[in-house]
């Protein structure tokens, strides 16, 4: 049977369909980019339009684009805020919040994903406590707790305030990262008579790298965008990015620079993504075990 | 286990109370300098040994900035300016109410958080006896500050205004008194907006001058410190006015979407903020041909004031500086700069977003806070609560 | 599949990251519960009464606020879910240039919320580009309206927007653990694409999305900064709600209820979801 239609048609059947399924799914693959263009590109090109408004010539009805162009919000903003200094601070608080808050999250995750600890519910609704606090209690009542211990005005105290508000991410995704380990390759590589370290390195590292890499993207997200807490024990000693942000978009929506803000405030973090996956190689999905 | 698991939450839990009441005394600082009693080079010579000074405002980052640069040249003292959050800013102080020594020293004061911050007594005072050229600041704002009295613990910073702004291709005639609003409104439905007065000053203001007109003019209230609930038994009418127009009304959502969308073309007249919109027009968010004024109907005003906190590090500089905020060389920058009205009554201005005669003829002070409150709650359970 | 073990060590190691929560949020929560009943108030004064639970519960503006938030909470999760569920089922095959698309997608992850909804509004507006858009292709007539409209499509509609990517991660992470062996002997089997979704993806995939959804949840139920751009005028969603309670109106105790409100309510759809979830799962 095979035989027959190898010869009417010149190449076996499964190799037509393998084809035939790879060029869908690059089809498939170029629709999607052209949405995401659209549906992320269009945003981001209003805040680019924004931040270059003339202030003399403003964007208003009936104009599609503004009408003139110039870089007077950058300068103001250059000129007028904190911003360097506040980047710096920010760009440094982040990796030492996620690499603290991936050192706590690792034990607490592994035993919340792999252990029956009488508790365990409680204890994976207590690691949320974090994000679920509103802000006004972050501000008003969690600051005084690192002011009593005297953590206030201190540059460790603001990476302890940003590795808290990134814990529950790190932690819930961490969990669900080795809750997901299959048994028996655990059981498989104990009876090759793997160690504990043999095991971290050989099978619970690569099989969470995955989960870990969200959860790093979401401590270092947090961490660049937290603003109540950091307000408060921070300033005016460290400022970071989002109370220059919030300066601008608070009482006086001021969308010009505040887009720029927002522009500075992406970039680094854009260009890191991309440099990320591209070290990844998006292999990061295959390597994990679950693909063998 | 569960044993376990109880002490362990528990001692977290004591450890993490203690660490929030244990109010780590720092390095306490004699008051270099009783404020009240000393003479006022005494306080610039204080202020010099403090060496810096802590300030926390929320706006015009270009105008403080430049403020601090000339307060730094002229007295060699560090000026470390915070530009952030209005919630922000207040949230810090009172998260540091308690210590014995905070960590700002003064900070710019809007309407919105009068009556909080003096309720929680974060700032000392008062400062009208020690400021210089106090007689030459708006009197009225040292005593009141949107129906709130504060006595002289406030230093006003700059008057602010509400009127009405509106888009000079599109309106041809602005309306004056009410009925000519009223008939403005019905002829041109949606193009007048407002913002939700419970998050906006300028929306609260427009209520409040409907109040005026159809609630039996503000007089009635002045001076009450509580609402008398004879007075505010015929509100309904104002509701009823409402409820009327609400097809042919505009409900924005903050004193900067109103300008957005007149700006945007979705409304042709607002009520708004004069320094709200001046900073608009400045920094090109809004097109430089809208023009503002204050009606013959009347609308509320203010200004902002900056006061010194209780537990400043360094008072004497927060003076000094507060000082400088206030003279007439700064008040005049200020108003070149970014058009916020000056609060000195002793210089003139020309080129000013509202003119005189309006200031002088129209504007309205507010009736007292708690009518204020009750305005903003009744508005929303009886006008937004029921569309 | 884990063992049962409630060793001394076990606990130990939750130290570093229960622990390390619970001493700084502990009592934070221990002090916004005593002041809802009117201890330690921040106003200096303390008195044991339940009148500030009593006027939360009166007010029609707070149980609107929370029913709203609840809404606002429940429909932004799984509205994000129905979009990054297939796209993350895409990623798992996916074919050239998917790393580019991967890196695409997330962009948006990296954009305040509150930067995102002002960029989203502006495209909404009256006379925003979709507005103009529609216009030139004469497929209306007269700009829509279409902010702060009253049922909150606007919050949602920045809420997919925003956190898309982030739903996205997780799923895909849940999902790229699942392996390709289980998957082929189902299809050997004689299993549907249907089938093979229903009972291999998504029951395998569950506790990914159920950590998703909880944390869209709890990032939708509190929300602040969207709902202060595009939320409808009336109601506000409870964090606003809070915030003018104190700031507003001096009642900080009453805030104080509300934070108490928010903390519990989002406790018990975390519950819900579980519960849901686990169904889903033992299905299988």
């Amino acid at each position: 049977m095979s035989a027959i239609i190898e010869t009417q048609a010149g190449t076996p059947l499964h190799v037509r369909q393998a084809k035939r399924k790879k060029q869908f799914y690059i089809l498939l693959t170029a629709f999607f980019v052209a949405v995401q263009i659209i549906w992320v590109g269009i945003p981001i090109f209003m805040a680019v339009m924004w931040s270059l408004v003339d202030p003399a010539n403003p964007w208003s009805f009936p104009d599609i684009l503004p009408q003139s162009f110039s870089f007077e919000p950058w300068k103001f903003v250059f000129r007028y805020t904190n911003i360097v200094r506040a980047l710096r601070t920010s760009y440094t608080v982040a990796p030492l919040a996620v690499l603290l808050s991936f050192v706590l999250s690792l034990p607490t995750a592994y035993v919340l994903g792999r252990k029956r600890v009488p508790g365990r519910k409680f204890f994976m609704l207590i690691v949320l406590l974090p994000i679920i606090m509103p802000g006004m209690v972050v501000a008003l009542f969690l600051s005084r707790v690192f002011a009593g211990i005297g953590l206030s005005q201190t540059f460790f105290g603001l990476v302890l305030a940003h590795t808290l508000m990134g814990m529950p991410y790190m932690v819930r995704v961490l969990t669900t990262s080795f809750a997901s380990i299959p048994q028996d390759v655990i059981d498989a590589a104990e009876n090759l008579g793997a160690g504990t370290w043999v095991k971290i390195r050989e099978i619970f590292l690569p099989m969470i790298r995955p989960g870990l890499l969200a959860g790093m993207i979401f401590a270092f997200v947090t961490s660049i965008e937290e603003f109540n807490l950091t307000f408060v024990i921070g300033t005016p000693t460290y400022e970071t990015i989002p109370t220059i942000l919030f300066s601008f978009m608070g009482y006086n929506f001021i969308r010009t620079n505040a887009s720029v803000v927002a522009l500075i405030m992406m970039a680094p973090n854009i260009v890191m993504l991309f440099i990320v996956e591209r070290f990844l190689k998006s292999d990061y999905l295959a390597a994990s075990l679950g693909k063998m | 286990m569960k044993k376990i698991l109880a002490v362990f939450v528990v001692g977290l839990l004591t450890v993490g109370m203690l660490f929030a009441a244990g109010s780590r005394e720092p390095q306490v600082q004699a008051p270099s300098l009783d404020l009240q009693s000393a003479s006022w080079n005494e306080i610039v010579d204080a202020a010099k040994a403090e060496g810096q000074v802590i300030f926390y405002a929320w706006y015009f980052p270009d105008y403080f900035r430049e403020a601090a640069e000339d307060f730094e040249a002229e007295y060699g003292i560090r000026v470390n300016l915070v530009i952030g959050d209005q919630t922000a800013n207040f949230n810090k102080v009172i998260a540091e109410q308690n210590r014995a020594v905070g960590t700002v020293d003064a900070m710019v004061v809007g309407g919105q958080w009068v009556k909080t911050t003096l309720d929680l007594g974060l700032f000392y005072g008062p400062l009208q006896n020690i400021i210089p050229d106090a007689e030459h600041l708006a009197p009225a704002l040292w005593e009141m500050q949107e129906g709130v009295l504060t006595n002289g613990y406030l230093t006003p910073l700059h008057r602010n205004q509400t009127g009405i702004l509106y888009d000079p291709q599109r309106v041809s005639n602005p309306p004056q008194t009410f009925t000519e609003l009223e008939a403005w409104i019905d002829a041109n439905p949606r193009q007048f907006g407002f913002n939700d007065p419970s998050r906006g000053g300028s929306g609260q203001s427009f209520v409040h001058t409907v109040i005026h007109h159809v609630a039996g003019g503000l007089e009635q209230y002045v001076g009450d410190e509580e609402v008398d609930p004879a007075k505010v038994a015929n509100w309904n009418l104002v509701w009823d006015w409402f409820n009327q127009r609400k097809d042919k009304l505009t409900f924005t959502v903050s004193n900067n979407d109103s300008i957005v969308r007149i700006n945007d073309g979705e409304m042709a007249m607002t009520f708004g903020w004069d320094d709200n919109v001046q900073d608009m027009i400045n920094r090109g968010n809004i097109f430089s041909r809208a023009r503002m004024y204050i009606p013959e109907m009347g609308a509320a005003g203010g200004g902002d004031t900056m006061g010194i906190l209780h537990n400043a590090p360094n008072p004497a500089a927060a003076a000094l500086f507060i000082h400088h905020l206030t003279t007439v060389e700064q008040q005049r920058k200020k108003f070149e700069m970014v058009g916020a009205y000056p609060a000195r009554i002793d210089i003139e201005m020309e080129g000013t977003l509202l003119s005189e005669e309006d200031r002088a003829n129209n504007a309205l002070a507010w009736f007292p806070a708690p009518y204020k409150d009750l305005m903003i709650s009744d508005f929303v359970r009886n006008v937004l609560m029921q569309q | 599949m884990r063992n049962k073990d409630a060793s001394l060590i076990n606990y130990l190691m939750l130290v570093p990251g229960v622990g390390f929560i619970l001493l700084f949020i502990g009592s934070s929560i221990f002090l916004t519960f005593a002041q809802s009943f009117g201890l330690f108030s921040i106003t200096g004064r303390s008195e044991f009464t339940l009148d500030n639970w009593v006027q939360v519960f009166l007010a029609r503006e707070s149980l609107d606020s929370i029913r709203f938030s609840l809404k606002m909470g429940v429909m932004s999760s799984v509205g994000t879910l129905l979009f990054a569920f297939p796209l993350a089922l895409f990623f798992r095959k996916g074919g050239a240039g998917k790393g580019m698309l991967g890196s695409l997608v997330k962009i948006p992850l990296f954009i305040p919320a509150l930067v995102a909804a002002f960029l989203i509004v502006n495209l909404l507006s009256f006379h925003g580009l979709v507005n103009t858009f529609l216009l030139r292709l004469n497929i209306i007539k007269e700009p829509m309206r279409m902010l702060n409209d009253r049922f909150g499509w606007g919050v949602i509609f920045i809420q997919i927007w925003k956190n898309l990517p982030f739903v996205l991660l997780i799923v895909m992470a849940s999902i790229a653990s699942i392996r390709d062996d289980t998957v082929d002997a189902a299809r050997n089997l004689g299993a549907g694409y249907l089938s093979i979704l229903f009972r291999i993806y998504i029951p395998l995939a569950m506790p990914g999305i159920l950590v998703s959804m909880i944390l869209m949840f709890i990032k939708a139920f509190g929300d602040f900064p969207i709902f202060s751009v595009a939320g409808p005028i009336y109601p506000s969603s409870v964090a606003v709600r809070m915030h003018v309670m104190a700031t507003l109106y001096q009642e900080w105790d009453q805030a104080a209820v509300l934070g108490i409100i928010i903390i519990f309510t989002t406790f018990f759809v975390i519950w819900a979801y579980s519960r849901f979830a686990g169904l889903v799962q033992r299905e299988d």
